[in-house]
């Protein structure tokens, strides 16, 4: 469903900055595949190129077997995105943003779409109130219905949880573990090792660009031979620093 | 693609118009117009009404006098012109003619623009207003009569009248429109009323594709609606869409609300708002469509293109100026609509409506003013595209050093602009040389070198201060006295829209020259401004901009800033192009004293031409074209010498 191969992307500036260093990995249906890693490294630029807001310098990637170059279009259709930093339109009301995006999805139906979607996250009390009025927790549960209104077959979720408390984080690994169970397939990048541990069948780790490591959370234990992946994560970023 | 398009422009539309704020600025925007016409005659009183406001023509020669001398609180001499036939009017006891009352001679003829000579204590002052003149070619025609008329005949006139040799002599001219009262009211309204149109237009267009792009990035809903599959085109467009309905909408609010301008009282009343007719209102809001196309497709492209509210804001500013500037061109005199002039932007409306207004349109031309604009709008929307298809559209909010330092250089920019433009201008129409003195130093070196100081950038690397190599120095010395050539030949290429009047030349000239000896002169103007100017633009803006920015586009900026810098439309895009030749002599020099040599020595050649009268007529063409290709074989040789 996601097969990445050889991407790379450097930012001009002084020094040019290698986000992302040669990264290859693959995800299927049903799987939750997270990109761990500390800050700054390359977490969010590999899935922003993913989402095709940004254009890799060189390497292929393959969404939902849509081409990221040649049918980037396509790839968006196939895609749901959701960031910590995803905004929502302050002066709409939920209803209108989920009407709004179902209707540029093209998705059949799109006033039964988002009413269901609406019921199902729990949205229902506040879904005629306008956006900048929501709380923070409530604004994530309105983003999470937009990025699957038009049902995708591929979720990207950057630090999906960044800056919610405890209960709001819990509805949205609900969300994720339901929607794997459904047969998604999902980009899951965080720095939060409980929630790998809790929703990841297979971890890339993340530092500096590269990939420095790969597999399921017990091979990766066994790599490092660390009792968690905590430990784990840290001795392979320790190890790649000189 | 349609279906998406009315999708997008319909929740922007709602997105736009919810919530208090819309409320204020629709208020303010309607409030806008009224006051931008009644302030200013608050401010600048009208002189009281002239002749031609009581329907005075020239039927009735003495009271049209007596009303000019009444305004003018001056002795009056009339001449009328192609006759040069003179009236006397004064009540002064020194200058005493054959009475107080007019004295008039030969036949007044309808077309005939009337001259009006005011004795100014010891000399005969004879004033040609050229505003009112209007079109340069009347100015033309006028000109070698007044000059005979001031060598021969009014001489004699004023002699008989009781002046002296001295004060009869004539040194300024004034023409007093004998237009047709609609025609005249038409021009003036016609020139005026487009600069406040888009003003109007702009701040609305700017306040709705800040809502509408801008703040997509600053909360984060750019990333939302970009990775949808909607195609950015289609978003874009959309948005287009309603920044433009948006500004159409107000532009006729506003233009409903200028009639009832005629219901203050009358105190606030004056001209300008007795020009307001149902047809100008009717013509404004026809020409309002393109034009707020045109701003609508600008704003969405200053939107685009701006990384955050401040940058915004920063540019907001020259953005107002520059389409203001264009718009206002259309004031000056001898520009009227012709093929070149009807495809600058913002500039070629404001000519359309006034010729329109003044009844002389021709419909060629103005479906020729209506294409360019199309082509000026379907461009901005193109540049916009391009740039919501940066990556770095996503990054909004993000300082990048990148912008902090153009905003740096913009700010020490504006700041020396409005300490020159407050004070240093007055300085020096009251002291030239001290006035000089205090704005090259204090105003122009001293904001450069505070600049560096308050941002920590180290003086002698930023500004390039290294010993160069001799072979460049003399190079640059030899482009230096080219450069005047190039200069020139700017001016020329410009003329067809911005015509250099002779007495604002003359006056230039006076005001350069004065009565200095030569060398204070090139002091002055030479030696000062080549040290100062060249610290400040290719020394301190231009070191500040390095690393930020491409040697190409850094030189390009900060030459554009130093010929905004210099007050004077005609001036800048001459002193502009100089800009860039001492850009490129210092980044290819890797030193400003190249730069700061060709600059005294271009503005040396300049006061010494000036000095012996060596007026840049077009006789003097070939030798601009040759001094033009010498200037750039030099630059080549330099370019080579450098790698």
């Amino acid at each position: 469903m996601i097969e990445v191969a050889a991407l790379s992307k450097t930012f001009s500036g002084a020094p040019p900055v290698r986000a992302v260093d040669d990264v290859s990995f693959s995800a299927e249906p049903g799987e939750v595949y997270g990109l761990l890693g500390p800050n700054g490294a390359g977490k969010t630029t590999a899935l922003r190129m993913l989402a095709t807001l940004l254009s890799p310098d060189s390497g292929q990637a393959k969404v939902a077997g849509h081409d990221l170059r040649s049918d980037s279009q396509a790839v968006r259709k196939s895609i749901g995105y959701l960031s910590a930093n995803t905004g929502l339109y302050g002066r709409l009301t939920p209803r209108e943003i989920l009407l709004y995006f179902a209707r540029l999805q093209q998705v059949e139906q799109p006033a039964r779409r988002c009413e269901e979607l609406i019921e199902r996250l729990g949205i229902t009390d506040y879904a005629a109130q306008r956006c900048d009025a929501l709380s923070t927790g409530m604004a994530q549960k309105v983003s999470i219905a937009r990025a699957i209104v038009h049902s995708p077959p591929v979720l990207i979720l950057d630090e999906p949880t960044s800056g919610l408390d405890v209960l709001v984080s819990q509805t949205v690994l609900e969300f994720v573990e339901q929607a794997r169970d459904d047969g998604a397939c999902i980009l899951y990048s965080t720095h939060v090792m409980s929630e790998a541990e809790r929703l990841c069948d297979r971890i890339g780790i993340l530092h500096e660009g590269r990939l420095l490591a790969e597999g399921r959370l017990d091979e990766l234990k066994q790599q490092s031979g660390q009792p968690d992946l905590e430990g784990a994560f840290v001795h392979v970023v320790r190890g790649s620093t000189p | 693609m349609t279906r998406t398009l009315w999708i997008v422009a319909g929740t922007e539309f709602r997105r736009l118009v919810r919530g208090r704020g819309a409320i204020l600025f629709i208020v303010g925007a309607l409030l806008l117009p009224p006051l931008l016409i009644v302030i200013p005659p608050l401010l600048w009183p009208e002189e009281p009404a002239s002749q031609h406001d009581e329907g005075v023509s020239l039927d009735d020669p003495a009271l049209l006098a007596r009303r000019t001398a009444e305004r003018l609180k001056r002795p009056l001499v009339r001449m009328n012109l192609p006759d040069v036939l003179l009236t006397v009017l004064t009540d002064e006891d020194r200058i005493q003619p054959s009475s107080a009352e007019l004295v008039e001679e030969g036949p007044v003829s309808d077309d005939a623009p009337v001259l009006v000579v005011r004795i100014d204590g010891d000399d005969a002052v004879v004033h040609f207003r050229e505003d009112l003149a209007r079109t340069g070619a009347a100015v033309e025609r006028l000109r070698p009569l007044v000059s005979r008329a001031s060598d021969e005949r009014t001489r004699q006139r004023l002699v008989a009248a009781g002046l002296s040799e001295l004060e009869a002599r004539a040194v300024e001219v004034t023409s007093i429109d004998q237009s047709p009262e609609a025609q005249r009211v038409g021009r003036t309204v016609g020139a005026y009323l487009p600069v406040i149109v888009v003003l109007m237009l702009l701040s609305s267009a700017l306040a709705g594709a800040v809502a509408l792009v801008l703040a997509e990035r600053e909360r984060g809903t750019a990333e939302t609606i970009l990775s949808s599959g909607v195609d950015r085109r289609v978003l874009l467009l959309g948005k287009a869409l309603v920044v433009w309905g948006l500004t159409v909408t107000l532009m006729l609010l506003e233009l409903l609300v200028l009639p009832m301008v005629r219901l203050l009282p009358s105190g606030l009343n004056n001209s300008m708002i007795q020009g307001i007719d149902g047809g100008s209102i009717a013509l404004l809001a026809v020409l309002g469509i393109p034009l707020s196309m045109q701003l609508a497709a600008l704003a969405i492209a200053a939107a685009a293109w701006a990384p955050s509210y401040r940058a915004l804001s920063i540019i907001s500013l020259p953005l107002s100026l520059g389409t203001c500037g264009l718009a206002a061109l259309a004031m000056l005199p001898g520009l009227s609509l012709s093929p070149m002039s009807a495809i600058v932007p913002f500039c070629n409306l404001a000519l359309v409506s006034r010729e329109i207004l003044a009844g002389s349109a021709t419909l060629g031309l103005t479906a020729l003013v209506a294409l360019s604009s199309l082509a000026w709008m379907a461009a901005s929307l193109w540049i916009a595209a391009r740039l919501l298809s940066r990556e770095d559209a996503l990054l909004g909010g993000v300082p990048q050093p990148r912008e902090s330092r153009i905003r740096r250089v913009l700010g020490v920019w504006g700041l020396t602009l409005a300490m020159l433009w407050f004070v240093g201008g007055s300085l020096q129409t009251r002291d030239f040389t001290l006035g000089m003195t205090i704005s090259q130093v204090l105003m122009i070196a001293g904001s450069g070198l505070l600049a560096l100081l308050y941002w920590n950038h180290p003086i002698a690397e930023t500004c390039s201060l290294r010993r160069p190599r001799a072979v460049h120095l003399l190079l640059a010395a030899a482009v230096g006295l080219c450069l005047p050539g190039l200069a020139m030949l700017v001016a020329i290429a410009q003329s067809p829209f911005l015509p250099i009047s002779s007495a604002w030349a003359e006056e230039f000239t006076h005001m350069l020259m004065g009565d200095r000896p030569l060398a204070l002169t090139l002091l002055l103007i030479a030696v000062l401004p080549a040290l100062c100017e060249e610290l400040l633009f290719r020394g301190a803006l231009m070191g500040m901009l390095r690393g930020v920015m491409g040697d190409r586009s850094r030189v390009i900026l900060v030459a554009v800033l130093f010929g905004l810098l210099h007050l004077s439309l005609v001036r800048s895009l001459p002193t502009a192009t100089l800009g860039v030749v001492l850009g490129m002599l210092v980044v290819w020099t890797g030193s400003l004293w190249p730069a700061v040599l060709a600059h005294g020595l271009n503005n040396s050649l300049a006061v010494t031409m000036a000095h012996f009268e060596v007026a840049p007529e077009n006789h003097m063409l070939p030798l601009v074209l040759v001094s033009s290709a010498l200037c750039i074989t030099l630059l080549y040789l330099l370019r080579r010498a450098t790698r």
